[in-house]
């Protein structure tokens, strides 16, 4: 299309500046002020020069704190959570998309609902549940006081869950929104391979597995990462359910990194730390950008 | 579309099992539990619970600590989901455009997706200290200039700051999404009949981008409710005064803190009855102004 588009051109490229200034500026703070040493920090304040001392930042980092150790943390629940919340989106939009029969529709609605509250809203009585998660059977049991007059005395199971792996990361998969992209890539799949696939005598568990996983290895992956990512930089959850810093994810053991008492906060620390954190998340995120991006507006086309 | 293909009874229920006994477990139980408490007392020494009918509720409202807390987390609300779903719009419609820099820009426009509210909280609390960050110098000229430890205005811009840094990618891919689906013919239709690019922003754009609108909108106001907690607990902790102990963070410090499960989650109820009812609103007023044709 020949048209003279200049002047809104020209704004526009003023303000793609402007934005990745914004975006860049303060990661680039943090890379700088990460390689100076503490004693430059205190003489000079803020500065926009690099120093030379990101190396020992760094050795301090890893072998003076807990920061290590959560990282892995990170990593072992960040990869719980993401295979966890595609493992279910998987199976429930498997049923909700390819089977007849009633209560699809009740199901689905179940999930959908769980959007809207996020687990930050119920943060007390979801703790509650993980520090007894037999709490249900308990009331059950008791409701009447039927167990008591048959065994003598109400059920009083305890399992808690605070502190542990399963703990942390089970409670942030209690969200619909994996399944409700899958069920909308599910749709999209043309109905006849399916029927073909009956047609062949294969069942719907046999269909599953060999034609529907390999054919949505790409969106799957996708979903993945960005759950990954999402369970990486969660804060609130991990900060009340993981107490002892043997569990306690990254971005929680970097807010603590200032809490020394000292009168100003060793800040070049603190941001080799913020690199620590981010690193692995910003690294994933760059390099599937294009995928990811294809896996969440999945709806919207 | 529907697709519908195999008949099994129990298989389906077998398939949704796990996701729903996860659900059950860790959103709808916990549900239930705060309405529990909303409206029982726990007995001191783990002696069970009592029923009190509304005393929580009247114990609740009755604190002013209450309605300034809500008052702040409305203000919070709109004012961040306001200036996180303008800055990402714009940044949208500008890189929808076919320039040079827009590759670059839609990359690195996702980056902060990857950085916690928790660690950008951390960044910005340097970045913006009033005494080592970049704005020390012009505080050394003109002393008092910038001082988001005291001065209440500058605790919010701070935090809207922070928040919209935070909050673009997922507005930015949405919208993006939505301006890119917009059909080349419309374009071409519009420059036919002597709109310029500029209208055509107001005229085509815009209009057709309302359903990614509305749900960026509704997302985000959702997410402002309980996402701002990251920010606050690093940045401000409330303070200063009490002026930014939003109701997420104050049922925290309440629950965790003070150990009053039962004022917590009368907070929860009200918070959760509130989430519900802006949602409900938008969708009844908001979802009507929504152009769905193409």
């Amino acid at each position: 299309m020949i048209e003279n588009t200049s002047s809104i051109d020209r704004v526009a490229g003023a303000i793609l500046i402007a934005g990745l200034l914004f975006v860049l500026t303060p990661l680039a703070f943090v890379v700088i002020t990460a390689t100076q040493s503490y004693e430059d920090f205190l003489r000079n304040n803020f500065s926009l020069i690099p120093g030379s001392h990101f190396l020992e930042n760094f050795r301090e980092v890893w072998s003076r704190t807990d920061l290590p150790r959560q990282t892995l943390n990170s990593i072992i629940v960040g990869g719980i959570v993401a295979t966890g919340r595609v493992a279910l989106a998987v199976t429930t939009s498997y049923a909700v998309v390819f089977f007849t029969g009633r209560g699809r529709g009740f199901v689905y609605a179940l999930v959908v609902a769980s959007i809207m509250l996020p687990l930050e809203l119920m943060i007390i009585t979801a703790y509650q549940v993980t520090a007894n998660v037999a709490l249900p059977l308990n009331v059950v049991a008791n409701l009447g006081g039927w167990w008591g007059a048959l065994f003598g005395g109400p059920l009083d199971l305890q399992w808690n869950l605070l502190d542990t792996y399963a703990g942390i990361s089970i409670p942030l998969m209690a969200q619909g929104s994996c399944t409700m992209i899958l069920v909308q890539f599910f749709r999209t799949i043309p109905p006849q391979l399916a029927r073909a696939a009956i047609v062949d005598g294969v069942g719907p568990l046999r269909f599953l597995w060999d034609i529907l996983l390999p054919l949505s290895k790409g969106p799957l992956t996708a979903l993945g990462i960005y759950m990954f990512i999402s369970a990486w930089i969660q804060y609130m959850w991990p900060l009340v359910a993981a107490s002892s810093p043997a569990r306690t994810m990254a971005v929680v053991g970097l807010t603590r990194l200032q809490e020394d008492g000292e009168r100003i906060p060793d800040f070049p620390l603190q941001m080799t730390g913020a690199i620590l954190v981010t690193l692995p998340p910003l690294i994933l995120i760059a390099l599937f950008q294009r995928r990811i991006v294809r896996g969440l507006t999945l709806s919207e086309k | 579309m529907k697709q519908e293909i195999f008949r099994s009874r129990w298989l389906p229920w077998w398939l949704s099992a796990p996701q729903l006994i996860v659900l059950f477990l860790f959103f709808y139980l916990p549900i239930a539990l705060a309405f529990f408490w909303a409206f029982h007392l726990e007995q001191p020494f783990g002696g069970g619970s009592e029923f009190v009918g509304l005393e929580n509720f009247r114990r609740v409202l009755g604190s002013g600590e209450f309605w300034t807390s809500a008052g702040a987390t409305l203000l919070y609300m709109i004012l961040a989901s306001g200036t996180s779903i303008t800055t990402a719009l714009i940044l949208a419609l500008a890189a929808d455009r076919a320039l040079k820099l827009s590759p670059l820009a839609r990359n690195v426009f996702i980056w902060p997706k990857a950085v916690a509210s928790a660690s950008i909280g951390v960044i910005f609390v340097f970045i913006l200290n009033p005494f080592l960050g970049i704005l020390a110098p012009l505080n050394e000229i003109w002393p008092g200039f910038w001082n988001p430890r005291t001065n209440v205005t500058h605790t919010y811009i701070m935090l809207f700051v922070t928040n919209v840094w935070n909050a673009i990618p997922f507005t930015f891919i949405i919208l993006l999404a939505g301006l890119q689906a917009i059909p080349q013919e419309l374009h071409k239709a519009g420059a036919m009949d002597g709109s310029g690019p500029w209208r055509r922003l107001w005229d085509i754009q815009l209009p057709l981008l309302t359903p990614q609108l509305f749900v960026v909108i509704v997302l985000e106001v959702a997410d402002s409710l309980s996402g701002s907690f990251g920010l606050i607990d690093t940045m401000t902790q409330g303070g200063p005064g009490g002026s930014t102990n939003l109701l997420v963070y104050k049922i925290y410090s309440d629950g965790f803190k003070a150990y009053d499960l039962s004022g917590a989650a009368t907070q929860t109820v009200i918070l959760m009855v509130l989430v519900a009812c802006i949602t409900g609103f938008q969708y009844f007023f908001l979802e009507r102004k929504v152009n769905y044709d193409r």
